[in-house]
């Protein structure tokens, strides 16, 4: 990565509404080389509907963990029926799956932080990986207001671990801007978020939160709060802990 | 992708929702299939001149930044 180019990025891409980053990604990279991360959550949804209105040639994919709820399915086809898209599902490898659970068991992320980390690696990680490589950037739907680990991101960060650009258009949106946002719009949602759940992800690691909680205490809520990141947006080593 | 416009616009310094009228009035003078270059500035009008013209129909190809100016390509849709 050149840092000089990445200041370049962040230069001009600052105090830009999330639309203009947005256009501002799709004209600067090339279309075939970028492609947006999604799990069908609030802000995943006014991406969606930013990208696929606008009909940019931009690649959609989604990690199936095989561990997703049924309402997630749904905000999937809604999705894809209202937009008229393909959205590229990824299965994790199914010899990793099967040598897991035969040695831990199916539910072993409530077991310890290592397990966990070890599911989300093998259902999640790994087919990120491999389809990450060969592009320069990735989409996604992060906020600032999501967690303690996502408040010193940038609109665009190098993303070391998978070794290309991250861009998040919506990045400093509150809550209230997405909803209004997906109101106006008539955009599809995950009904689960009807039923208090702020973030979705797979059916066992994510549970409903009262009014107040944090965005994120209703993933992964065993576990202490700077763990709750699944490794596909970890924080640079010098942000941990904070 | 080699995209060759048979019209090109532009709409440097034109502002919503001026600048999809002046689209709109460009594509009605190309064929079905040809394409229409539209040169815009940065802003929310690159995303939303393209949702406008999807959803009259045409085909959103491509965006390419050429210094601070971005050039669109439609594909003009059935009438
Ligand atoms: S969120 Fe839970 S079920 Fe899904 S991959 Fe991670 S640990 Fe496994």
């Amino acid at each position: 990565m050149n840092n000089n180019k990445l200041e370049t990025y962040r230069k001009e891409l600052a105090g830009k509404s999330g639309k203009e980053v947005l256009a501002w990604t799709l004209g600067t990279f090339e279309s075939e080389s970028i492609a947006m991360a999604t799990s069908f959550g609030a802000e995943d949804q006014v991406l969606t509907h930013m990208i696929a209105g606008s009909g940019y040639p931009v690649k959609l994919f989604s990690l199936d963990t095989g561990r997703l709820p049924e309402e997630t399915y749904g905000t999937m086809q809604n999705t894809i029926d209202k937009y008229g898209i393909s959205i590229e599902l990824l299965f994790p490898r199914k010899e990793s799956v099967e040598t897991m659970v035969a040695k831990h068991g199916p539910n072993l992320f409530y077991r310890s932080v290592e397990l966990r980390k070890e599911c989300c690696r093998v259902r999640k990680i790994e087919s990120l990986k491999n389809r990450l490589e060969g592009l320069s950037l990735w989409i996604t739907g992060l906020r600032k207001e999501q967690s303690l680990t996502r408040r010193k991101q940038n609109v665009i960060e190098w993303d070391d671990k998978f070794g290309l650009y991250k861009v998040s258009p919506l990045l400093t949106w509150s809550e209230k801007d997405i909803w209004n946002y997906i109101r106006t719009n008539s955009i599809p949602y995950n009904t689960l978020h009807d039923s208090g759940f702020p973030s979705i992800g797979c059916e066992p690691c994510t549970r409903a939160v009262v009014p107040g909680e944090d965005i994120r205490s209703g993933r992964w809520w065993w576990e202490d709060p700077k763990n709750r990141e699944c490794g596909l947006h970890e924080p640079k080593p010098a942000n941990r802990g904070e | 992708m080699e995209l060759k416009p048979v019209k090109s616009i532009n709409l440097e310094g034109v502002s919503c929702p001026m600048n999809f009228v002046m689209t709109k009035v460009a594509i009605a003078e190309i064929l079905t299939g040809e394409i229409l270059e539209v040169i815009l500035d940065e802003g929310e009008a690159l995303l939303n001149v393209p949702m406008s013209m999807k959803e009259e129909g045409h085909a959103v190809l491509n965006v390419k930044k050429d210094q601070n100016l971005f050039h669109v390509f439609f594909r003009k849709g059935e009438d």
